[in-house]
């Protein structure tokens, strides 16, 4: 039985803070509606825990779902998986400390030389501790992503092979492709030390900065680099969920999903094209080299699609004619498929150069990640989670978590939608006052959160119930409880 | 070895060896540094130094203690303090052979992961450090010139990207040995 408390414990504590995280959103929305009176540091303070706190849980439970399935392939080391939740909880207690009680709040992005140049708003004290967190949550997340790639080399002899590129060569059958899971996995591992090693060098260059401010660094490197970890760390969220997807699929169908040439293709693309188009993040700095903005526009058309449409089409192609029996689990997996696709169209309408310096800094670009994320990536957190409980506790479903279901849905889509309109209408992004024009689609949002609050609120309560469950013999081996 | 570890040792210590490797930055950091380091090594040899065993079991106190002092000298600061403050000169000559001793000893008791993780964390080290020395338009150290230090941050960008093909090369074609990352 591969499952264990420590799966759980990833997920509640990733699903809370999510639903937490999802309250502050609603109170910047009301704010920049105009019903609530919240003083600009607040709302700056609570961007700052909104994105740190959403990416951060998010990528917690995300990396639950791939070790859950991963480690039924390969020897993950528990220890590893242990001590990066206890550095996430410390780091994160350092982040809350850093932001409500030294007013820190230069937004997740901690883009130098903001975290020393703060107008006062915060001191040194509140950007350390900021920092200082940030750094020990990479460290838990590098340590987990080293023990993933080494696991994954000592099974399958080298990266290489856990991407199967000796399958795409020819020199091995497709019947003896790496499973998914592994894939993925070794995608995540790449990707993710690289964002994590480039991630330590810029925090530790703020840390130097806030510290001692006469030692000045290159603005568009340190831009470069911040950007270089975070937008890839928050792109892997979603290849690691998306394990849920083919593994989850697979078993409800009865029908395994075998790695072919074209899936692995698109994972080996994927992985590269992933390190490439953070420049995307810098396409309105003129400065930048003309070349590293077109690979950004260029390659993030390209990223947008080859992981997607080989998985969203494997999903059809699966459940086509299968019998599938539809459930909560499988139904958030395919919902958050949907999520994904539709969630990339904005990225990569707003990776379009001319597009860009209209709309990046609207609230066009929290209308993509909020789609991308909400009715994508932790969709699929959610899908696990309803998996988990059923497979492993045979929990059953209430009505109650069907009207959340389609309640997620309508809420999830109002308020990434309120947030494309208001991008349409060139609202600007992290502003924490809005003049009245700009007021309507905000107030929408914040009352559509309510209810997404609500929905959330309830799939959380379903997996507490399943973690409370006594005198239940688990066992979450589907296969042996499908004979 | 050992008696080369001393050999080496005094060779160091000599006037001239060690005026000339310090009057150059690059030299000093790249050369005389890591020489240091490695008389540590060469002294420690392949004995199992017993009196080790208890507090140095899995390596990691070694480690760390070893790192600790590495961190130390690759500030700019202490550098420079070597050059004007005989205590901090002492230090040296004391803290980097020890350093490479407890390496010694240590790097072949840690698990597998934590001699990754090292390797990984001393690219994002090394790559600050370049940063630092190449960008800042400051002259760090009083006693060499700001031409003297972006030298030096070449250098620590170089390993950098040495490093970082040894590292693909190692997880992509050569695969992993439990030693060898």
């Amino acid at each position: 039985m591969v499952h264990n408390r420590l799966i759980r414990n990833y997920l509640i504590i990733g699903g809370t803070v999510i639903l937490l995280m999802m309250g502050f959103g609603i109170l910047m929305l009301l704010a920049q509606g105009g019903v609530l009176s919240l003083s600009p540091p607040s709302f700056y303070q609570y961007m700052t825990i909104h994105g740190t706190g959403m990416i951060g849980a998010a990528a917690l439970a995300a990396s639950a779902v791939m070790w859950y399935f991963l480690s039924q392939h390969v020897t993950l080391s528990k220890n590893i998986f242990k001590a990066n939740l206890v550095l996430f909880l410390t780091g994160l207690v350092l982040v809350i400390i850093g932001v409500f009680s030294f007013d820190y709040a230069s937004a997740w992005t901690f883009l130098y030389p903001l975290p020393t140049l703060s107008a006062k708003a915060w001191g040194t004290v509140g950007a350390l501790l900021y920092l200082f967190g940030m750094l020990i949550i990479g460290i838990g997340f590098l340590l987990l992503f080293i023990d993933t790639g080494r696991a994954i080399i000592k099974k399958k002899g080298s990266l290489a092979k856990g991407l199967g590129w000796d399958v795409i060569a020819g020199k091995k059958a497709e019947k003896d492709a790496p499973e998914p899971a592994i894939i993925a996995g070794t995608m995540v591992a790449i990707v993710n030390v690289t964002a994590l090693i480039a991630g330590a060098t810029v925090i530790m260059m703020n840390i130097i900065h806030t510290v001692n401010p006469s030692f000045t660094f290159d603005p568009l490197l340190a831009k470069n680099l911040t950007f270089a970890f975070g937008h890839v760390f928050a792109n892997s969220i979603i290849y690691m969920s998306v394990i849920v997807v083919y593994e989850l699929l697979a078993k409800y169908t009865n029908r395994p999903w075998k790695a072919n040439k074209v899936f692995l293709i698109a994972w080996s693309m994927s992985t590269i094209f992933t390190l490439m188009i953070y420049t995307h993040h810098m396409l309105m700095d003129s400065v930048m080299p003309k070349w590293m903005l077109i690979i950004g526009q260029v390659f993030s058309y390209a990223n947008g699609l080859p992981v997607l449409i080989v998985t969203a089409y494997g999903a059809l192609m699966i459940v086509y004619k299968s019998g599938i029996k539809w459930d909560m689990a499988s139904g958030l997996a395919f919902l958050s498929m949907f999520g994904w696709t539709v969630g990339v169209v904005p990225a990569i309408i707003d990776a379009t150069i001319v597009v860009n310096h209209v709309m990046h800094n609207t609230k066009w670009v929290p209308g993509h990640f909020h789609m991308y994320m909400g009715l994508g990536a932790v969709v699929m957190i959610f899908a696990f989670m309803y998996y988990l409980a059923k497979v492993d506790g045979g929990l059953k479903v209430t009505k109650l978590d069907w009207i959340a279901f389609f309640s997620y849905i309508v809420t999830m889509a109002a308020v990434s939608i309120q947030f494309l309109v208001s991008g349409a209408l060139s609202t600007p992004r992290r502003w924490a006052t809005h003049i009245p024009e700009w007021m309507g689609p905000a107030l929408f949002g914040g009352i559509a959160g309510v209810f997404l609050v609500i929905a959330t609120t309830l799939f959380i309560v379903h997996f507490v119930r399943y973690i409370l469950q006594r005198n239940v013999k688990r066992n979450d081996l589907y296969d042996e409880k499908l004979v | 070895m050992m008696k080369l570890a001393i050999l080496f040792y005094i060779l160091l210590l000599a006037p001239g060896t060690r005026e000339g490797l310090e009057s150059v930055m690059v030299l000093h950091m790249f050369l005389q540094l890591p020489l240091l380091i490695l008389v540590g090594i060469l002294l420690h040899g392949n004995r199992d130094w017993r009196f080790l065993e208890k507090w140095n079991e899995n390596g990691v106190a070694g480690m760390l203690l070893a790192v600790g002092v590495l961190i130390f000298w690759m500030l700019p600061r202490s550098l420079d303090d070597a050059l004007t403050e005989i205590g901090i000169e002492v230090w040296k000559f004391v803290s980097l052979p020890l350093l490479g001793f407890l390496w010694r000893n240590s790097w072949r008791k840690i698990v597998g992961i934590f001699k990754s993780f090292l390797y990984i964390n001393f690219l994002s080290m090394f790559g600050l450090l370049a940063w630092l020395y190449l960008g800042t338009p400051v002259q760090i150290c009083n006693n060499y010139l700001i031409n003297e230090q972006q030298i030096v941050g070449a250098v620590y960008l170089s390993i950098v990207l040495v490093s970082i093909l040894y590292l693909l090369y190692l997880v992509f074609v050569r695969g992993l040995e439990e030693e060898a990352i």
